[in-house]
């Protein structure tokens, strides 16, 4: 993004090609998706074929070098028309950023190239069920033995860590009570399997699975650590900040998709001899709708551009244009059903998925409550 | 009610329908709600108890009770299983036409029936076309020598294939006059069950379309005079919409609970963001009691045939719906990522609340007729 908030020509291309594909390969699948919530490889690999992993990263590593904000348009063109493909697409991208930020040289060559082909799956662990995502109360523990880390404990509701080929796992290298004591963890299927206890049925994007695993004497190389013992405090904020980012491109999307649907709906649907577009009290309601889509909009891209431009700020902005965004797709989507009326309520229409998947936006990395907590500590300097 | 509370008896119906309810419901919600389930093993207990007949004279066989009483066991129910209060009050809703506007050999035939619950009932009004404008109803009921023909299409319809007889609307003339009521009976040759939907919600409580082909209604089943069914319409509405109130009151109240329970076992857990925590679930408590006196007001006007009970009614099921769909969206939030997977109640309850919302008339019909009532035409 330019200084005069337009998008470049390059970046319209990406967009516009991703709109075409996501209306024409998984718009027809979305229904299904969510009613079977069976992972959808075919899509996966229509997001391999466009390259779709690799544009925020460097050519270097065969990326397209075209920035975390290119990544969000196309998360909010795929989120318009299915949530559980825009994750599906998001998760390699935070591990990638990751391993590109803090890993080393070896973990980069050894990994990131894989990530931005498409090849590589991934997911990250951070969540527990006692902890939450609040990093200072994890309880997995990782022994050092020798040129090992032994792994042991539980991570809840990590998506996607049935299809992934590597996590990164934030787990405790000591028990002193400071941030000093997470450390990251890159763990290797191929090397160390973990195990699923259990997959947890939920309300939406049922198509990526949340998984309870169980590591049980999970013995990785030390070479696995990313960053320095004790850095994965650090890590995981920046995490959370990638996700936040990419879960409200992903919210954008939802918000975009339910308000385009109303308002073709509200216009050819004939009640009392007018199309209820034409009744005031609807026309309200798709204007508050519309004005928060845009202005979700321009604080996400802003947030985009700022990381973009190396400002740590960006992520300032990132975790409001999550808060922002998530309520603002709640609204926009609830309210996409009220005007839809039976209709909206029924799986014939996609916008009680929408509704659905909105939902979870308002509750990752970290709910909203504790966004606004980290919002108001950086407001207030504390 | 006297003094805005509730009597000693009142208190202790209540009980013993949340006792019932929560006996009943809890072990099978979960499976209700994955699997659509319409458990009549339940629903006969209900009967048994009642609960199918609440709305029906005690000269019938029913409970008589009064709006007030049905709001508040149906309260109950929907803090439990907003599935189950649909059961109740769907059946409500189908004999209202009957009660209203049925001579008493048509009441003496069927009303004692839906009073034990043997006759399930459900209410044939919307058409694809006729949502919230119901005028624009197209089924028409073509008057032969003894019988009317019915042709048309009814969608959205509760209780579809369970009911053993529907309230029908159907046209037997032009424009607002036209509309004519009639009692159905589901074996009604030219009759079938079309297409059954598939909800994000209250998946217990079944709905789909109604096809008539040259459906045959003998005269005799003509709910009072032709071009009434408008008046029965409006008269349902009247009791009906507080009662979707009452269920909207009795599903936040329900989620409030779980809520509320949930942060106190979990302050650890919730510590970072207990203060707000709290003023979340004081803004809920806030709104649910406001809601909660507006429903029961309501219900102490209809009873009493007060001239305002149209505009309360409609004030009632928006401000309550709203508030539990609001609620439910935010109880959904103290639970956290937990609270959207199914090892809690909560995500269905917010599933449900939202059809509330809808039905009943759309809570921006509500606000028209409120409008209404307050300008003046």
């Amino acid at each position: 993004m330019s200084g005069d908030y337009s998008l470049t020509d390059e970046q319209k291309m990406v967009r516009d090609t991703v709109r075409r594909m996501a209306q024409e390969k998984i718009a027809p699948l979305a229904a299904e998706i969510d009613d079977t919530g069976v992972f959808p490889s075919v899509i996966r690999e229509q997001f391999k074929e466009l390259g779709l992993f690799g544009l925020a990263f460097p050519e270097a590593y065969g990326g397209s070098e075209m920035g975390i904000l290119s990544s969000a348009l196309v998360l909010e063109e795929i989120g318009r028309i299915c949530s559980s493909s825009a994750i599906i697409c998001a998760a390699p991208i935070t591990t990638g950023l990751l391993i590109l930020e803090y890993g080393s040289d070896q973990q980069k060559k050894s990994f990131i190239p894989g990530i931005v082909s498409g090849n590589t799956t991934t997911a990250v662990a951070l969540f527990e069920t006692d902890a939450g995502s609040d990093p200072e109360r994890i309880a997995t523990y990782a022994e050092k033995a020798g040129d090992r880390y032994v792994i042991n404990g539980k991570k809840g509701l990590v998506d996607l860590a049935d299809e992934a080929g590597l996590i990164i796992v934030f787990a405790r290298t000591k028990n002193s009570g400071k941030p000093q004591d997470i450390s990251a963890f890159i763990i290797e299927k191929d090397l160390t399997p973990w195990s699923i206890e259990r997959t947890v049925e939920k309300m939406g994007t049922t198509a990526i699975h949340a998984c309870e695993l169980v590591f049980e004497g999970c013995a990785i190389p030390q070479k696995n650590r990313m960053g320095e013992e004790g850095g994965g405090q650090i890590i995981a904020a920046r995490a959370r900040g990638l996700n936040c980012i990419l879960a409200a491109a992903r919210g954008l999307g939802i918000a975009q998709g339910a308000l385009d649907y109303a308002l073709n709906y509200t216009k050819e649907r004939v009640q009392f001899g007018r199309p209820i577009s034409s009744f005031q009290g609807i026309q309200f309601m798709l204007a508050d709708m519309a004005a928060l889509v845009e202005t979700g909009r321009y604080l996400l891209y802003k947030a985009c551009a700022e990381v973009d431009r190396g400002q740590a700020e960006g992520y300032y902005f990132g975790a409001m244009a999550k808060c922002f965004i998530s309520d603002a797709a709640m609204k926009v989507a609830t309210d996409a059903i009220q005007l839809l009326g039976g209709y909206g309520y029924m799986k014939d229409h996609p916008v009680e998925r929408m509704m659905r998947d909105a939902k979870l936006i308002q509750l990752v990395e970290g709910t909203n409550y504790t966004q606004h907590i980290f919002l108001a500590e950086g407001l207030l300097g504390l | 009610m006297s003094q805005f509370s509730l009597t000693d008896e009142q208190k202790e119906f209540a009980g013993k329908v949340l006792d019932l309810a929560r006996r009943e419901l809890l072990p099978m919600s979960y499976d209700i709600d994955k699997k659509g389930l319409y458990p009549w093993d339940i629903v006969k207990k209900f009967s048994e108890f009642g609960l199918m007949g609440l709305a029906v004279p005690k000269e019938y066989g029913g409970m008589g009770c009064a709006l007030f009483d049905v709001c508040l066991a149906v309260e109950q129910v929907a803090s439990v299983d907003v599935s189950a209060a649909m059961w109740v009050g769907v059946n409500i809703g189908g004999l209202l036409p009957l009660l209203n506007g049925g001579n008493e050999e048509q009441k003496r035939q069927y009303l004692p029936k839906i009073a034990t619950g043997e006759y399930i009932t459900g209410v044939a009004f919307t058409e694809p076309e006729a949502g919230s404008d119901l005028h624009s109803l197209r089924t028409s009921a073509a008057r032969r020598s003894d019988h009317y023909v019915i042709n048309g299409r009814k969608c959205f319809i509760s209780n579809a294939g369970i009911a053993k007889v529907y309230s029908l609307l159907a046209r037997t003339g032009k424009g607002k006059g036209g509309i004519t009521g009639f009692i159905l009976d589901a074996d009604a040759p030219g009759l079938s069950v079309g297409k059954m939907e598939r909800k994000m919600g209250v998946r217990g409580s079944h709905t789909g379309d109604l096809i008539f082909e040259d459906c045959k209604i003998p005269f005799e089943k003509r709910l009072g005079d032709e071009g009434e069914g408008t008046g029965l319409a409006m008269g349902m509405l009247n009791f009906t919409r507080p009662l979707i109130g009452a269920q909207a009151v009795g599903l936040a109240a329900g989620v409030f609970e779980y809520t509320l329970e949930y942060a106190r076992e979990n302050k650890t857990r919730l510590a970072p963001c207990f203060e707000i925590i709290k003023y979340k679930l004081a803004d809920m408590a806030i709104r649910i009691e406001g809601a909660r006196q507006l429903v029961y007001q309501t219900a102490f006007l209809a009873d009493s045939g007060h001239s305002d009970t149209g505009k309360f009614s409609s004030m009632a099921k928006c401000f309550a719906t709203d508030t539990a769909m609001d609620v439910c969206i935010e109880a959904v939030s103290v639970f956290g990522p937990r609270g959207y997977t199914s090892d809690y109640s909560v995500e269905r309850f917010m599933r449900d609340a939202k059809i509330l919302q809808i039905y009943e008339g759309t809570n921006q019909i509500q606000r028209v007729t409120i409008a209404k009532a307050l300008l003046g035409r």
